[in-house]
């Protein structure tokens, strides 16, 4: 009679304790503390330096995490404190009272006990601890990166109207010790003028200080909302090649952020970087800017919390390399006979390249060139592709580079390429032809790539063309096996490894590019599919994110993995991992099986 | 320093309630009258606040012949499970010997009289001396505060499970000694926890 039947009752009811034996509940049963927690006693209840299983039995508790974001609400039944049990690290998160309660606690030992007596109840927590790591590094810590705009929006808004003379607007910028000022009408932004545009457009041409500011102005304005991310500036800073960038808030003007204050955050070599190839006027010259890029990139890493940002660098570095490419052609050989696109497939077109990563890209053409017209093209392509490779990007093996004919078309010869392979694929085709649903202008005319941009969305719902993409994707093998074991292949130096591109982020990127098809989203990248896709409901919330996190915790894995290897390759030796990374790359793995398996079931039907 | 300590103590002062350590100790009995009904089970469950010591946890049944009446229809133990029971002396030492086991225990019932009416009898019947600590009591404690706040305690109810539904505490499987222990050692807490959290309370404001 030395039971406690309410006790047992209600473990009895809490998984993973329904999964012990007699015995093992018993012993339990004789482990078990009981506590009453409140705001007073929560020192006492959780210690900081003693880690132990907690089960709730009333109340209701807040589990945030060091950086003061919400991890979990828990109720009675929930269970918290076994990553610390689990990893021997030291407790980072901290419990918010909302409602006093009782909670139930089982020391180190006897959980260790029951863990190695039990392989469900383990298997249980390891799950649990993985899911709890990928939603923790979901909300991880913040760096610069993740500051907002509005976080280093310091000055007030300084705003003239468009009406207003050039030598006022002048007059204002020196009272207020500024660079630029915004042309605002009516709360709508009109325009920004910048000390150079007064210098380059008004005193250099003689031009009459009365005339009114909007004569002379930039418009339209590149803008941010006030809640982007800093990186965001930067990145629009780079790719645009601006100094200044007007922040807005419910599209109404609140102020400027410029290249200035960016660097006053210390952290801004990107940009200079990316202003110097700008400038560069030979191959030679970008040749050895690209030299510098990997030394840029693994300063940048050990700065930002986030690695994956890496990759949005490397992104950037690229696209400036080639648009810097193009210009130079275009300087030496004159303006393109006709409208024409630069496209980049793959991982370019994804902004997910890596060190390692090779060149794909191709030309879309306004119309069908003649032969003087298509020796331009070729030239084009032959310069451009040629320079990539000397900048680092590798020639592409498979061929898909604008340098080879096929893949120099015009927009009715490329819309009937993508016919060919959504109409008749062929399961070998379709391994090949993936790449190219992935696609971004680079470069040139935007309204012929939206004509043919918009054809492919169209052709791409195509039911069976879907269902055989969802099919070729399900053979691929997510590296996971039974009793949640890894599989590894051997590499040469018989080590065992685990190819994190092949069987993990490729298959995410499969997953997003095939619902973002079906749902018509013509975003490109992975994380911006997968939000778009959720969004608009074409996946279910808990789903999406947990792909997302799922992808970002691989792609991290990689450039950590990348930026400390001499060969930057995608192998990872699971034996290597400490047990946290190895967990939640299980984890990691187990929710894309998952997910290949509801795509197989939401698109197989009718393969081949 | 600790004889100052003891010192203090004697002289009436308190320490916090918190740094007390409390036996909340629950019967089962075959009537209400100590004089001739007899006890069946005795039951204990330290408690060092906030941490109900559910592993060192006591429960006796007691292997006797008493009349069980009508009496089984609500503790739910049959002849059958006093006979695999044990003698009472043997709880009474291990309750004597627990309650001396630190200074600063007390003893916590849920209606303390009729509890300890019974306690009383069986000490005194098998010859020992009957020196029980200090007393709280979590019925009169609630019924004070009842008053306090101008209620009338037969309206609001005073039994364990009344008590603890007042501190959003959930209705216990009753009328067995460690499940009842239990739930008053966590109606105790509650109440301790609720309604002194906004100043400092001594042990005198337990026992007053």
């Amino acid at each position: 009679m030395d039971n406690v039947d309410s006790t047992r009752a209600f473990l009895s009811g809490c998984t993973p304790f329904d999964r012990l034996t007699e015995d093992q509940l018993q012993y339990c049963l004789q482990h078990l503390q009981l506590h009453y927690l409140c705001e007073e006693s929560l020192e006492q209840v959780v210690p900081k330096d003693r880690p132990q299983l907690y089960l709730i039995k009333k109340g209701v508790f807040d589990l945030v995490g060091a950086q003061r974001q919400l991890i979990e609400r828990l109720e009675p039944g929930d269970l918290f404190g076994y990553p610390s049990l689990m990893t021997r690290r030291p407790i980072t998160n901290r419990l918010k009272v909302i409602n006093d309660g009782l909670l139930y606690s089982l020391a180190q030992t006897p959980f260790d006990y029951l863990c190695q007596h039990n392989a469900q109840f383990s298997d249980y927590f390891a799950r649990a601890l993985g899911d709890r790591l990928l939603t923790e590094s979901r909300s991880q810590e913040h760096d610069w990166t993740q500051l907002s705009v509005a976080d280093i929006l310091a000055r007030q808004l300084i705003a003239v109207q468009g009406t207003c003379s050039v030598g006022d607007a002048a007059h204002i910028m020196t009272e207020n010790k500024v660079s630029c000022v915004l042309v605002v009408d009516d709360d709508r932004l009109q325009g920004i003028i910048t000390d150079r545009d007064i210098r380059s457009r008004v005193v250099a041409r003689r031009q009459s200080y009365e005339q009114p500011v909007r004569d002379f102005m930039t418009t339209p304005v590149i803008n941010l909302d006030w809640q982007a991310p800093l990186f965001d500036a930067m990145q629009a800073m780079t790719s645009e090649n601006v100094h200044h960038i007007a922040v807005v808030r419910d599209s109404r003007p609140v102020g400027v952020i410029t290249a200035t204050d960016l660097m006053r955050q210390q952290r801004s070599e990107p940009l200079f970087l990316v202003s110097q190839i700008r400038k560069a006027t030979t191959v030679e010259q970008l040749e050895a800017i690209a030299r510098l890029v990997p030394e840029h990139l693994h300063q940048f890493a050990h700065r930002v919390v986030d690695v994956r940002l890496v990759g949005d660098l490397l992104a950037s570095f690229t696209d400036a390399f080639n648009e810097r490419l193009i210009a130079l052609y275009q300087h030496q050989h004159g303006e393109a006979p006709f409208p024409y696109v630069w496209l980049t497939f793959g991982s370019q077109a994804r902004r997910d390249q890596t060190l390692s990563s090779d060149q794909d890209n191709g030309l879309l053409l306004a119309q069908y060139p003649d032969q003087q017209q298509d020796a331009w093209f070729a030239g084009l392509a032959d310069f451009v592709c040629d320079g990539l490779a000397r900048c680092g990007l590798k020639l592409c093996g498979g061929n898909i580079m604008a340098s080879n004919p096929a893949l120099r078309l015009s927009e009715q010869a490329w819309v009937q390429k993508f016919k060919g392979w959504i109409l008749e694929p062929d399961q070998d085709a379709l391994m090949r032809t993936n790449i190219f649903f992935d696609h971004r202008a680079l470069y040139g005319d935007t309204a012929l790539f939206e004509r043919f941009d918009k054809a492919v969305t169209e052709l791409a719902t195509n039911q069976i063309f879907l269902a055989n993409l969802a099919a070729s994707s399900a053979t691929l093998a997510v590296p996971i096996g039974l009793f949640n074991r890894f599989r590894t292949q051997k590499r040469e130096d018989e080590q065992e490894v685990i190819d994190i591109k092949k069987s993990g982020i490729a298959i995410i990127n499969d997953i997003a590019r095939i619902h973002s098809l079906a749902a018509k989203v013509r975003d490109c990248s992975t994380p911006a599919r997968l939000q778009r896709l959720i969004d608009i409901g074409a996946l279910n919330t808990g789903d999406g994110t947990d792909l997302l996190a799922a992808w970002r915790f691989l792609v991290q894995m990689r450039w950590s993995h990348q930026l400390n290897q001499a060969v930057p390759d995608n192998l990872i030796v699971p034996d290597n991992l400490d047990s946290l990374a190895r967990r939640q790359l299980k984890a990691a793995f187990r929710l894309i099986k998952d997910a290949q398996d509801g795509l197989a079931l939401t698109f197989s039907r009718g393969a081949f | 320093m600790q004889w100052l300590q003891r010192w203090f103590a004697a002289r009436g002062k308190s320490k916090p309630w918190q740094e007390y350590r409390y036996l909340a100790i629950d019967l089962e009995l075959t009537g209400l009258d100590a004089g001739k009904d007899e006890i069946l089970s005795l039951a204990w469950v330290p408690v060092e606040p906030p941490t109900i010591m559910l592993t060192q946890r006591q429960s006796f049944v007691i292997n006797t012949a008493a009349t069980l009446g009508q009496s089984p229809a609500i503790h739910g133990l049959t002849r059958q499970h006093l006979q695999q029971g044990s003698d009472l002396i043997e709880g009474l030492c291990k309750l004597e010997e627990d309650s001396a086991a630190s200074e600063d225990t007390l003893w916590l019932f849920h209606h303390a009289p009729l509890d300890m009416a019974f306690l009383r009898q069986a000490y005194q019947q098998r010859g020992r001396t009957f020196a029980p600590p200090a007393v709280v009591d979590t019925l009169a404690l609630e019924l004070k505060t009842l008053k306090r706040r101008g209620k009338a305690a037969e309206m609001e109810g005073l039994s364990l499970d009344k008590c603890r539904a007042r501190y959003e505490l959930p209705a216990h499987p009753g009328h067995n000694a460690l499940e009842d222990a239990i739930a008053t050692a966590e109606l105790f807490l509650a109440y301790c926890y609720r309604n002194f959290h906004d100043q400092p309370h001594y042990l005198s404001s337990l026992l007053r």
